[in-house]
C-alpha cells in the first residue's frame, strides 16, 4: 500500500490532491474533504479556525493513522491536513483510498476520518466575532472511533 | 528541563518553559505544578513518548502536555 500523509501550513486545492492522487490498476477510489464551515453549532458566524500541532509528532500521527488502513485492502492511501489559521470555506482535511473495489475504498475513508478526529494530533479552537473557543471531541466522535477498535 | 504546551495550554502557560525541577521529579509531580494538567485529560509526552506518571524526569528531558486532541 502506497502511503502519503503531509502536514499542510498553507492552504491546498482538493481537487488538485485528488487530480494527482494516481491509483494505478485501482477499480475504486473515494475521497472525502473536510472544510472550515462559516458558522458554530450554535449557529454563531466563524471568522476562521485555528489548529495547533505539535512541531514532530503531528506528521508522525498522520503516517500512522494512514498506514492503519492496511487493515482494508487498499494499493494507496494519501492524507493531506492543515495546520494554522483556516478561512471559511477552506479545506482542513483531505483523505483519498484507492482500492480494487468501492467497499474497501468507502470504509477506508470512513474508518481515516474517525481516526484523525480523535487520533491526529492536532488542537483545533473557533475564532468567532465574540470569542474563541477549543474544541474538544465529542461522545459522538469517540463512539464514530470505537466502531472500528473491534 | 524544556515543557511544551498546546493548544489550550499554550494560551495559558506559554508554548514553551524552562524550568529547573529537584531531583527525583516525577511526572505526577510536575503536573502538579500548574492548574488544569488532570492526568485524566491532558496525557504527558516525554523525549516524544508517552510517559508513565512516575517516570523520573532529568534537566535534559523534554515534556510535553497535550490535551485533548481534536483534529479532521
Amino acid at each position: 500500500m502506497r502511503i502519503d500523509a503531509r502536514l499542510a501550513h498553507a492552504a491546498f486545492d482538493p481537487a488538485k490532491e485528488l487530480a494527482g492522487f494516481a491509483a494505478e490498476g485501482a477499480g475504486a477510489v473515494a475521497s472525502f474533504t473536510g472544510l472550515c464551515r462559516s458558522t458554530a453549532k450554535d449557529g454563531a458566524t466563524i471568522a476562521g479556525l485555528f489548529l495547533d500541532h505539535h512541531p514532530r509528532l503531528t506528521e508522525k500521527s498522520l503516517h500512522d493513522i494512514a498506514a492503519a488502513a492496511a487493515r482494508f485492502e487498499l494499493s494507496a492511501v494519501r492524507i493531506v491536513h492543515r495546520c494554522g489559521s483556516i478561512a471559511p470555506g477552506e479545506a482542513i482535511v483531505f483523505v483519498a483510498a484507492a482500492a480494487a473495489h468501492r467497499r474497501a475504498a468507502f470504509d477506508a475513508v470512513d474508518y481515516l476520518m474517525d481516526r484523525l478526529k480523535t487520533d491526529a494530533l492536532f488542537w483545533k479552537r473557533e475564532d468567532g466575532v465574540d470569542g474563541s473557543a477549543w474544541i474538544e471531541p465529542t461522545e459522538s466522535d469517540r463512539a464514530d472511533r470505537a466502531r472500528w477498535s473491534a | 528541563m524544556i515543557i511544551g504546551f498546546y493548544g489550550r495550554l499554550a494560551e495559558r502557560f506559554g508554548r514553551e518553559l524552562e524550568l529547573d525541577v529537584p531531583d527525583g521529579t516525577d511526572v505526577a509531580a510536575l503536573r502538579a505544578r500548574f492548574d488544569g494538567l488532570d492526568a485524566a485529560t491532558v496525557r504527558a509526552l516525554v523525549n516524544d513518548t508517552t510517559a508513565r506518571e512516575d517516570a523520573i524526569l532529568g534537566p535534559g528531558d523534554r515534556v510535553d502536555f497535550l490535551p485533548p486532541l481534536s483534529g479532521g
